[in-house]
């Protein structure tokens, strides 16, 4: 077998795996999706029929039961996400950083309001990726350094970028409520939190999906962080991405 | 004065079924939609009738076919019927495939109040 061959069977292969793997995945996700949908449903009518009729404890277990679904939920689409984004990759076009930041703040637009935030930026270059990625890319960081805000302040959020031969490097950084040393460390892993779901909602998927964005970007992400004082996400994009 | 409109629903799932009822009825307003069930495709020749039912929700994912085969049936017989495609996910992949079959929507289930408006609404304004 010529290597053209084989590479082109290699090709058809990883076709195949890859058909199998977003089968699967849907499989699984929408029969447990349709699951705790039931779940949800099914309880709010209860609730709504019958609340009248329960003491404060059950009216609590009822609740409980209805935020577990609802959690339930949110991980597994946000696992579904995750596990989409490097096989549903499009291809690659040039565009205007600065219409992707306006338009992320823009659908931030109520949490920005709601926080009293300044979200500043100055120019920003023409990037190459795949628009969508790189927008929930920006939208999960911005919308990391509003939500993890301290009470005592305002969120300002400033975003930078510098570039060097073969990439760009930006920077988004907050005055939140910034990570300990110790938390650094699995800020990017699968749902991973640092923090108690009472303070700050979540459920730990935000930076692993900025992770693997990045990485299908050709570049790194990485963090400086001060308890308590903010942090600052850096991340590189390569100028010449080839997929 | 409430309108009342016929419609066939394909869904093999019963808990499913009690579940979007029981929110028809809570969520549904004025607007009454009388549901026809049928569990599974081959059913669906059976229970549907082109002078009675101006409207379908059509579950993806059915034992004997999908949801895109019910809705080639059904276009056959009557070119003007609403189709409602109802998911528990859907993929651009699969909303590309029933705008093929010219399904009017895809809907989630999520059971919640603007879930069913939209479903009321659609088959309303038809």
């Amino acid at each position: 077998m010529s290597t053209e061959e084989e590479l082109l069977k290699v090709q058809k292969q990883l076709q195949s795996v890859k058909a199998e793997y977003e089968e699967y995945t849907y499989a699984v996700s929408h029969d447990l999706v349709a699951s705790l949908r039931q779940i949800e449903g099914f309880s709010k009518l209860v609730h709504a029929r019958h609340a009248d009729q329960f003491d404060e404890k059950t009216k609590r277990h009822f609740d409980l039961i209805v935020s577990g679904a609802i959690k339930g939920r949110e991980i597994l689409e946000a696992l579904l996400s995750y596990s989409r984004l490097s096989t549903a990759i499009k291809p690659s076009t040039e565009f205007a950083c600065t219409q992707l930041i306006e338009e992320t703040v823009t659908q931030l637009s109520s949490l920005i309001d709601k926080t009293d935030a300044n979200v500043s930026y100055g120019d920003m270059p023409n990037i190459v990726g795949d628009f969508t990625q790189l927008q929930q890319l920006f939208y999960i960081l911005i919308h990391n350094a509003l939500h993890y805000r301290t009470p005592e302040c305002s969120p300002i959020v400033l975003i930078d970028v510098q570039e060097d031969e073969r990439q760009w490097q930006f920077n988004i950084s907050d005055n939140g409520m910034g990570m300990s040393d110790h938390l650094i460390g699995k800020a990017f892993t699968i749902l991973g939190r640092g923090v108690s779901d009472k303070e700050y909602t979540g459920v730990g998927m935000g930076l692993a999906i900025a992770k693997s964005i990045v990485s299908l970007h050709g570049g790194k992400i990485w963090v400086t962080s001060e308890k308590n004082k903010g942090s600052s996400f850096y991340f590189t994009l390569a100028k010449d991405i080839q997929r | 004065m409430s309108l009342s409109f016929d419609v066939l629903y394909v869904e093999d799932c019963v808990a499913t079924v009690e579940l979007l009822d029981m929110c028809l009825n809570r969520y549904g307003s004025d607007i009454n939609l009388s549901l026809d069930v049928a569990s599974t495709f081959s059913q669906v020749s059976s229970i549907y009738s082109v002078d009675k039912h101006v409207a379908a929700l059509i579950d993806w994912n059915l034992p004997d076919g999908k949801g895109t085969d019910v809705a080639t049936f059904l276009r056959a017989q009557n070119k003007n019927i609403s189709i409602i495609f109802l998911s528990a996910l859907f993929t651009e992949n699969l909303i590309a495939q029933a705008s093929i079959v010219r399904g009017s929507i895809c809907l989630e289930k999520d059971y919640t109040p603007e879930f069913v408006s939209k479903i009321t609404e659609h088959i309303a304004s038809r």
